[in-house]
C-alpha cells in the first residue's frame, strides 16, 4: 500500500533526529550535515538502518537544508546532494524487511520571505522546485516539508511540489511555546491555510518537547481534517558550555508520545536530540494503539498570515472601500499608482474593527492583473486581516490568489458554467472561501427560489470539483428597495432558506437596498439588521459608517454575541452633539499639528478661495514656519512630520479639488529617490520624500534596496535630472558609489544629492556626490535651489 | 518592561528639549499598541573565547578585531546573545510609514528603546546568576561595532543558531530582518568591569542622537 492510502488509517512511526547523531560523531556547529552525505554516506546509511531497526517505518532523507542557498559555495549541487542523499534512504529502506517510507525532507530556505524579508515569494519557489527536481523520480514516497515557520514559504514550497512532481505532501511546523509560528500564526490559521492548499497531512516537529506539544497537538485536532504527524525534539533544549543537549530519556518520551497518538496523532517520531533509543520505545509503546478515525471538521474559515476569521458565529464585517466604484478618489489614486492611498484605506478600516477587507482595483484604464496582486501584497504588508480578492477578471484572480498570504475570501463566481468553470479550479488549487452570487445565465431570478435553484447547482458544482459547501458563502444578491417593493423580502427569504435549510454561510452587499432613495442610512441600516436577523453571515459595508456600525454592534449585543454588552460598551460611536470648534487658521492647523482640522479648513476655503492662493497664504507660509523652526533647533523631527503630514492632507484636498474640475496642480520639479542597494533602511529616504512632496515636488520613490540600474532606468523613463540616495550603513556607501558612477557614465548630465547617519561632506565628496544633505530640510532646500537655477 | 520616555525622546530626535503635548499622546497611543502586539524573544548561549594576535576565536570561528579583542580581552567565556521584536514590529513601522510619518519616527524610536529596555532586562538576569558564581558580564558589543565587521554576523548567526531558534534572517549585505533585532557578545569576566559605556564611546561625535 502506498503511504497515501495508509496515512491516518494506521499508526506510522517516523525516524528521530539526524543532525544530533552526526554532531555526536564530529559535525560542528556552522557545518552543512548535508555535505556528509558524501563525507561520510556510510555513517547515513548506518543512520537510516538504526531508525528502520528500531521501528520506523518512514526515513527521511539527509537533505533538510540542500536548497541552494544553503549549498551556495559548498562546491556541490542541489541535483548531486539530493539524488545522493535519496539513494543512501531509498536503499536503507529497500534492505528492510518490511515496508519502510522514504520522506524527501526539506526545511525553511534560511531567507524571510518579502515583504518581511527580501526573498522574493517566487525566488522561494524556485529553490524548492529546484530540490524537488532533483529529488522526485528517486524512489521517495512523499515529500516532507518540517521545522517549518513561516506560512508564506510553506505556500511556496506546497506549490513548487504540487506543480512538479505527484507525490503527495506532509507539511510539518515548529510552534513557539505560545503556539504560533515565527511570523506570528497561530495553530488554526496554520491548520485552515494548509488545508486550502490542499495537503495531504499536517504536523508538529522541533522547538518543543513532547509535553509542551501535547496541548497544541489537541489543539490542531480541534480544526484539522486531515492526518496529524508529530515529532518532538526529546524535551526543550538545555545549554551547558556552548553546547545544547536535550534531556529527555526514551522512557519518558515514548510515555508521551503513547498519549499523544491516543489523543488522535496519525505518525509519530522525534526530532533533535532523539535517537534510535528514543523511536524503539516509542514504536513498542505506540504499536497497538488503534488509532483514531480522521474527522471531517465544518468551519468556513478565511485567514491572513497571521489571523484566522470563522464565519457562522457571530457575523463579521467585510470593509468595502478598497473599491473604485463611485469612489472619485481612490480612481484618481490607482490612476497614479498611489498605494499608500489604499494602504490608509486599509488601515482606517482596520481601526474600525472590520474583520476581513475587500480590495478590488478594478479599472477600465490600468492592467488589473498587475495592480491587484500589487495592492494585496501591500495592503498583507500592513494589515493582518484576511482579504477578500474581488475581481471579474480570471487572470487578476489567479495571480492575486496566488501571491496571496492565507486563505482569502474570493470574490466571486455564480451560476453560469462559464464562471463556475473560471472560478472553482483556482479555488480548488490555491485554496479560500467562495462568494457566490445567485445568479446565473438567464439573470437574476425574480423569486426567493429562483435563487435558491441556483444556489443548489452551484453547491452541487463545486461539490464536483472537490470543493465542500464549507469553502463556500451565498450572496442572494441585493436589490434597490425603491424599484421593488419585495426586493428585500426577495432577498432574505433566499438566504433565510440558504443558511438554515442548506447550512451554507451567506453574506450580501447592503447598502445597495437603498440606491435611488433619500437618507439612504435609514433603509440601509434598518436593511442590515433584518438581514442580520435572518442569519447573514457577513455584512460588506461601509466600517467608517457610524450608523452602520452602530446597528451592527446594537444587533450583536441583542442577539448574544457579546457578553455583557462588553464590545457595545466600548465600540458604540455616540452622537454627540457636534464639538464647538475652535476657530483656526489652515496655518495655525498644519503648525499645530491638527490633521483632520487641516483637511477640513482646507475644503472650507476652497469654497471662497482658489488652490494657488490656499497655498501660497496658508501651506507654504506654516511649512516655513516649521521648516526654520527644524533648522533653528526649536521644533524637532516628530514636530516637523506632525505638520507635513498636516500639510499633506490639505495638499490632498486641494489635488481633489482640482482634478475634479480637470486641472492639474503644477510641479516644481521630479526628483527620484530611494535607498540604495542592499540597504533596507528607509526611515530617512521617507522624511526626506513627505517633506519634498509638500513643497510641490513630485518625487518617484523607488523604494529601498535598489539596484543602480533601477536608478538609471527610472532617470531614463522618466527623464529626471536630480536624484536623491540614501544609505545607512557603511557596508551600502559602497552601493551608493557604484549608483553614482553608473549614473554619471551613462548620463553625464545628472545631478545626485546623498544622504544617510555614515555619511558626511567628506565621504560624499569622495564617491562623487553632487550634495550632501545632514537632514531632510537640508535637501528641501537643495532642491529648490536646483529647480530655480536649473 | 519598563520603557524610557527620555530615551525614546532622544532617538525621535529631541535631544534634551521638552516635547508638545500632541507627541507625548502619541507616544502613549504607540506604547498602548506595541506593548499589545509586541513580544521581544532572545537568545543566548556560551562558548569559550581565546584571544589570537588580532582578534578572537570562539568555536573554531576567528573574529579578525581589535575592538572586540579589548572588549574581551580577560575574558574566557563569552555569552553570544540575540534579541528580536518579530516581524509584528516591521508590519507596524509599515503601516505608519504609509499614513502617519510622525507616528512612523515616534515608533521607531519606541522599537529602538524597546530592544535596549528587554536586552536590558535579559542581562541584567543573566548577570545575577553569573555573580552567585562571583564572574561579571561585560557591557554589550555588538557586530558592526569599532573595526569588527559586519560581515561576521553571518559566522555569529551560525554559531547560535538564530533563524533556526528565533527567526531572524540576514540579507546580503548581512542586515538582519525582523530590522527591530540585536545581535552581541557579552564577555563573561572574572574581574569587575568599569562602569558600563554606552554610545560615547563611537567616534562619531557630531551625531544628534549620541548623549549628552
Amino acid at each position: 500500500m502506498s503511504f497515501k492510502e495508509r496515512l491516518g488509517k494506521e499508526l506510522l512511526i517516523f525516524d528521530g533526529a539526524m543532525g544530533t547523531i552526526l554532531q555526536k560523531n564530529g559535525l560542528v556547529a556552522g557545518e552543512l550535515p548535508e555535505l556528509w552525505n558524501f563525507k561520510n554516506g556510510e555513517l547515513i546509511s548506518e543512520i537510516h538502518k538504526q531508525y528502520i531497526e528500531a521501528g520506523a517505518d518512514i526515513i527521511t532523507t539527509n537533505t533538510f537544508g540542500a536548497n541552494s542557498l544553503k549549498l551556495d559555495g559548498s562546491g556541490y549541487s542541489v541535483d548531486g546532494v539530493v539524488k545522493k542523499a535519496c539513494s543512501l534512504a531509498r536503499k536503507a529502506a529497500d534492505e528492510a524487511d518490511k515496508k519502510v517510507y522514504v520522506a524527501l525532507d526539506m526545511g525553511p530556505t534560511g531567507k524571510l520571505l518579502e515583504p518581511y524579508g527580501d526573498l522574493p515569494f517566487e525566488k522561494a519557489y524556485e529553490l524548492y522546485k529546484e530540490q524537488i527536481l532533483a529529488g522526485k523520480d528517486c524512489g521517495v514516497d512523499f515529500v516532507l516539508l518540517e521545522t517549518m515557520g513561516d506560512l508564506y514559504e510553506i505556500k511556496a514550497a506546497v506549490l513548487a511540489a504540487k506543480e512538479n512532481c505527484e507525490l503527495p505532501i506532509v507539511v510539518s511546523m515548529i510552534f513557539n511555546e505560545k503556539g504560533q509560528l515565527l511570523t506570528g500564526a497561530d495553530i488554526k490559521t496554520a491548520v485552515f491555510t494548509l488545508e486550502g492548499l490542499g495537503v495531504d497531512g499536517i504536523g508538529l516537529n522541533c522547538g518543543l518537547g513532547p509535553k509542551q506539544m501535547k496541548d497544541f497537538v489537541g489543539e490542531v485536532l480541534k480544526y484539522t481534517s486531515l492526518p496529524l504527524t508529530v515529532n518532538p525534539n526529546a524535551g526543550l533544549p538545555e545549554c551547558v558550555n556552548g553546547v545544547t543537549s536535550y534531556n529527555v530519556l526514551p522512557e519518558e518520551f515514548s510515555d508521551d508520545m503513547a498519549q499523544i497518538v491516543r489523543m488522535g496523532a496519525s505518525a509519530v517520531g522525534g526530532c533533535c536530540g532523539t535517537t534510535p533509543e528514543h523511536i524503539k520505545a516509542t514504536a513498542k509503546k505506540c504499536r497497538n494503539i488503534a488509532v483514531c478515525p480522521v474527522n471531517k471538521k465544518h468551519f468556513t474559515a478565511v485567514t491572513s498570515y497571521s489571523k484566522t476569521v470563522i464565519m457562522g458565529g457571530k457575523p463579521i464585517i467585510i470593509g468595502e472601500r478598497i473599491n473604485p466604484t463611485g469612489k472619485k478618489k481612490l480612481k484618481e489614486a490607482l490612476r497614479n499608482n498611489d498605494l499608500d492611498y489604499i494602504v490608509s484605506e486599509a488601515v482606517a478600516q482596520a481601526d474600525k474593527n472590520s474583520d476581513v477587507l475587500d480590495v478590488n482595483v478594478g479599472l477600465p484604464e490600468i492592467d488589473e492583473a498587475e495592480m491587484l496582486s500589487k495592492a494585496v501584497r501591500r495592503v498583507q504588508s500592513v494589515v493582518n486581516l484576511p482579504l477578500q480578492i474581488d475581481t471579474a477578471n480570471a487572470s487578476a484572480l489567479e495571480k492575486a490568489l496566488r501571491i496571496y498570504n492565507g486563505k482569502p475570501l474570493i470574490n466571486s463566481v455564480n451560476g453560469k458554467e462559464e464562471s463556475m468553470n473560471a472560478v472553482f479550479p483556482l479555488a480548488k488549487k490555491y485554496g479560500g472561501v467562495t462568494v457566490c452570487l445567485t445568479l446565473d445565465e438567464n439573470g437574476i431570478p425574480e423569486t426567493a427560489e429562483g435563487r435558491i435553484e441556483i444556489a443548489e447547482k452551484i453547491i452541487a458544482k463545486a461539490e464536483s470539483y472537490g470543493i465542500s459547501k464549507d469553502n463556500l458563502i451565498f450572496d442572494t444578491l441585493t436589490l434597490t428597495v425603491s424599484t421593488g417593493s419585495d426586493n428585500a423580502k426577495i432577498t432574505l427569504d433566499a438566504l433565510d432558506y440558504i443558511r438554515h435549510t442548506l447550512g451554507v454561510n451567506t453574506v450580501l452587499g447592503v447598502s445597495n437596498i437603498s440606491f435611488g432613495l433619500p437618507s439612504r442610512e435609514s433603509i440601509n441600516t434598518a436593511f442590515f439588521t433584518m438581514a442580520l436577523q435572518r442569519g447573514l453571515s457577513a455584512g460588506i459595508v461601509n466600517p467608517l459608517s457610524e450608523d452602520m456600525m452602530n446597528a451592527y454592534y446594537s444587533y450583536c449585543a441583542l442577539a448574544g454575541f457579546d457578553d455583557n454588552c462588553e464590545n457595545y460598551i466600548r465600540s458604540i460611536v455616540k452622537t454627540q452633539a457636534a464639538e464647538t470648534a475652535e476657530s483656526i487658521s489652515l496655518k495655525q492647523a498644519i503648525i499645530k499639528g491638527m490633521n483632520t482640522q487641516s483637511a477640513t479648513l482646507a475644503k472650507e476655503l476652497l469654497k471662497s478661495a482658489d488652490a494657488l492662493e490656499i497655498i501660497n497664504s496658508e501651506i507654504i507660509p506654516a511649512l516655513d514656519e516649521v521648516g526654520q523652526g527644524f533648522e533653528n533647533g526649536t521644533v524637532f523631527l516628530p514636530q516637523l512630520l506632525q505638520s507635513a503630514d498636516c500639510a499633506k492632507a490639505a495638499f490632498d484636498e486641494i489635488k481633489f479639488s482640482l482634478s475634479s474640475s480637470g486641472k492639474k496642480q503644477e510641479t516644481k520639479g521630479r526628483i527620484v529617490l530611494c535607498t540604495v542597494k542592499g540597504d533596507i533602511h528607509d526611515i530617512g529616504k521617507n522624511i526626506v520624500k513627505v517633506l519634498l512632496e509638500n513643497y510641490g515636488f513630485d518625487v518617484i520613490d523607488l523604494g529601498k534596496d535598489v539596484a543602480p540600474e533601477t536608478v538609471l532606468k527610472a532617470v531614463i523613463d522618466n527623464g529626471v535630472r536630480l536624484v536623491g540616495l540614501s544609505a545607512l550603513m557603511t557596508t551600502t556607501v559602497v552601493s551608493m558609489q557604484e549608483t553614482i558612477d553608473l549614473l554619471k557614465r551613462e548620463l553625464g548630465d545628472i545631478t545626485v544629492c546623498v544622504g544617510g547617519a555614515v555619511l558626511n561632506q567628506e565621504y560624499a565628496d569622495s564617491i562623487g556626490a553632487d550634495f550632501y544633505s545632514k537632514d531632510a530640510m537640508g535637501t528641501v532646500r537643495f532642491c529648490e535651489k536646483f529647480f530655480t537655477e536649473n | 518592561m519598563e520603557l524610557r520616555l527620555s530615551e525614546i525622546l532622544r532617538y525621535s530626535g529631541f535631544r534634551s528639549h521638552e516635547p508638545d503635548e500632541l507627541t507625548l499622546k502619541k507616544i502613549e497611543q504607540l506604547e498602548d499598541e506595541i506593548l499589545g502586539s509586541v513580544t521581544p524573544k532572545s537568545i543566548y548561549r556560551e562558548f569559550g573565547v581565546r584571544a589570537l594576535e588580532n582578534g578572537v576565536e570562539i568555536n573554531g570561528v576567528k573574529f579578525l578585531s581589535e575592538a572586540l579583542k579589548k572588549n574581551l580581552s580577560g575574558c574566557d567565556k563569552v555569552l553570544l546573545y540575540c534579541c528580536t521584536l518579530g516581524i509584528e514590529s516591521d508590519v507596524i513601522l509599515r503601516k505608519y510609514g504609509a499614513t502617519d510619518s510622525s507616528k512612523f519616527v515616534l515608533a521607531q524610536a519606541i522599537f529602538t528603546e524597546m530592544c535596549e529596555a528587554y536586552s536590558d532586562e535579559i542581562t541584567e538576569k543573566l548577570a545575577a546568576e553569573y555573580l552567585k558564581n562571583g564572574l561579571y558580564l561585560n557591557p554589550r558589543f555588538s557586530v558592526g561595532y569599532g573595526d569588527l565587521a559586519l560581515e561576521y554576523q553571518r559566522e555569529f548567526f551560525k554559531l547560535l543558531e538564530i533563524t533556526k531558534r528565533i527567526g531572524v534572517t540576514l540579507n546580503d549585505e548581512c542586515m538582519m530582518t525582523p530590522s527591530k533585532s540585536v545581535t552581541a557578545f557579552i564577555g563573561i569576566t572574572k574581574d569587575q568591569p568599569c562602569e558600563r559605556k554606552t554610545c560615547e564611546i563611537c567616534d562619531k561625535t557630531d551625531c544628534q542622537f549620541r548623549k549628552r
